[in-house]
């Protein structure tokens, strides 16, 4: 299986439509393709398909349950826990359930055994087949919840438990911990920018995440006639080159606002043709 | 008509102690004067460091929690945050709202009943990590 992640650091270059065009190409030249969207605050992938989400699976973190009665108030739970999410009034401990990441730290603490799995669920996964060879794996965290990382990891894992050829994964924008474990154990990094100083700025941040964690990167210019701030020189100081310049297309709006991806909507636009170049790219990789 | 004893916590800025001032925020406040009163009297305090003051998170929880231990009834800081001020009611504490007055003034200031009781924060909008990352007191209604 070929992995590819979709990144690039600023939100709203263009990494989901991106991301959701090379699925459906890769699909269409015949590799069974699984798109895995992990932008997982603010999924919609499968909006750009014009899709439902389908076969919902919860996401559950641990979150610990006092039993009262074998509680010998010693306090371990509150010691040990790192994110001061449990509290103690009269010695008997209490949840501060927004802040507990779910690290089972208070169950270990604890000698008396009066700690269990509550659980919480944070989010859920969904497994859509939104083409012939195209399965759309998306993860979705609970509005409000702050734990991304646990969905994204749910999210990865299904997409990786299906039977694929190819495995594309959309990621959240910036460059932190979930974003990170996304691209994780991909073989090329697609990295979508934009010719403006913050598209520039946090191409490099993302430059510099891939070579920790050993992916190469393939660079994509998005917008690219719509701005005049453009990476060549900090790109050819690491060696690299533009490998695509997509410009700003009416034709790509119309596509995004009807929900059908660009290469099934006008095969002869721009973006189609610079999507079938990646996708070449990747069909071939070895 | 006995005397009544009283345990107040003070958010310090600086060392602690009656001359040092009252720090705006509970949580990151870097002392704790733990003020013993005797009636309208200050019959003794001394300082204890914040274990907030250099946690990464939950600094406010930390504070109160100490508070709570020292057997503090009343606590007085510039602004508490949400989960502190949580942890603080659970507790038994009241929390007073002061200005940044000397410690020794803003105790004379409650005892006078001139300090208003601090009202939990809605909204996000803390200082440190945990409760500063746009997480309110609404969700605890």
């Amino acid at each position: 299986m070929v992995k590819v992640s979709v990144t690039g650091g600023k939100g709203g270059t263009g990494k989901s439509l991106v991301a959701v065009n090379l699925a459906v190409e890769l699909s269409a030249l015949g590799s069974r393709t699984v798109l895995a969207d992990l932008d997982v605050e603010c999924p919609n992938d499968h909006l750009l398909l014009g899709v439902e989400l389908e076969k919902k699976r919860e996401v559950r973190i641990f979150k610990p349950e006092f039993d009262y009665s074998k509680c010998t108030k010693c306090g371990a739970c509150q010691r040990s826990c790192e994110e001061s999410a449990i509290f103690l009034v009269e010695g008997y401990p209490f949840l501060l359930p927004n802040l507990c990441s779910g690290c089972r730290t208070c169950l270990i603490s604890c000698e008396a055994s009066a700690i269990s799995d509550g659980g919480k669920v944070v989010g859920h996964t969904y497994e859509t087949e939104a083409r012939d060879d195209l399965t759309l794996v998306t993860g979705k965290l609970i509005e409000g919840e702050e734990k991304a990382y646990p969905v994204v990891v749910g999210a990865k894992d299904r997409a990786l438990s299906l039977t694929s050829d190819v495995l594309v994964v959309d990621t959240s924008p910036g460059s932190g911990n979930h974003v990170a474990f996304s691209i994780e154990g991909s073989d090329v990094a697609v990295v979508v920018t934009e010719p403006t100083p913050m598209g520039v700025h946090d191409l490099e941040i993302t430059l510099d995440l891939l070579e920790v964690l050993d992916v190469q990167p393939i660079v994509v210019l998005n917008r690219s006639n719509i701005g005049n701030f453009r990476p060549d020189e900090k790109l050819k100081e690491r060696g690299l080159r533009i490998f695509s310049e997509i410009p700003y297309s009416k034709r790509v709006l119309d596509s995004y606002v009807s929900g059908t991806p660009i290469v099934e909507f006008d095969k002869n636009d721009k973006f189609s043709v610079e999507i079938s170049k990646i996708a070449e790219v990747i069909f071939n990789w070895k | 008509m006995g005397v009544k004893f009283l345990k107040i916590g003070v958010a310090s800025s600086g060392l602690g102690g009656l001359d040092d001032v009252v720090s705006p925020q509970f949580g990151r406040c870097r002392v704790l004067t733990i003020v013993e009163v005797e009636g309208t009297n200050i019959r003794n305090y001394r300082s204890v460091q914040n274990p907030g003051a250099i946690s990464g998170g939950g600094a406010g929880i930390q504070a109160a929690q100490l508070l709570a231990q020292e057997g503090c009834e009343v606590v007085i800081a510039g602004n508490f945050g949400p989960n502190a001020f949580q942890v603080l009611i659970a507790n038994g504490i009241s929390p007073y709202t002061s200005p940044p007055v000397k410690v020794r003034e803003a105790v004379e200031m409650f005892l006078r009943g001139e300090l208003p009781e601090a009202v939990p924060r809605r909204g996000g909008g803390g200082m440190g990590k945990g409760m500063g990352r746009g997480r309110g007191w609404s969700r605890y209604p």
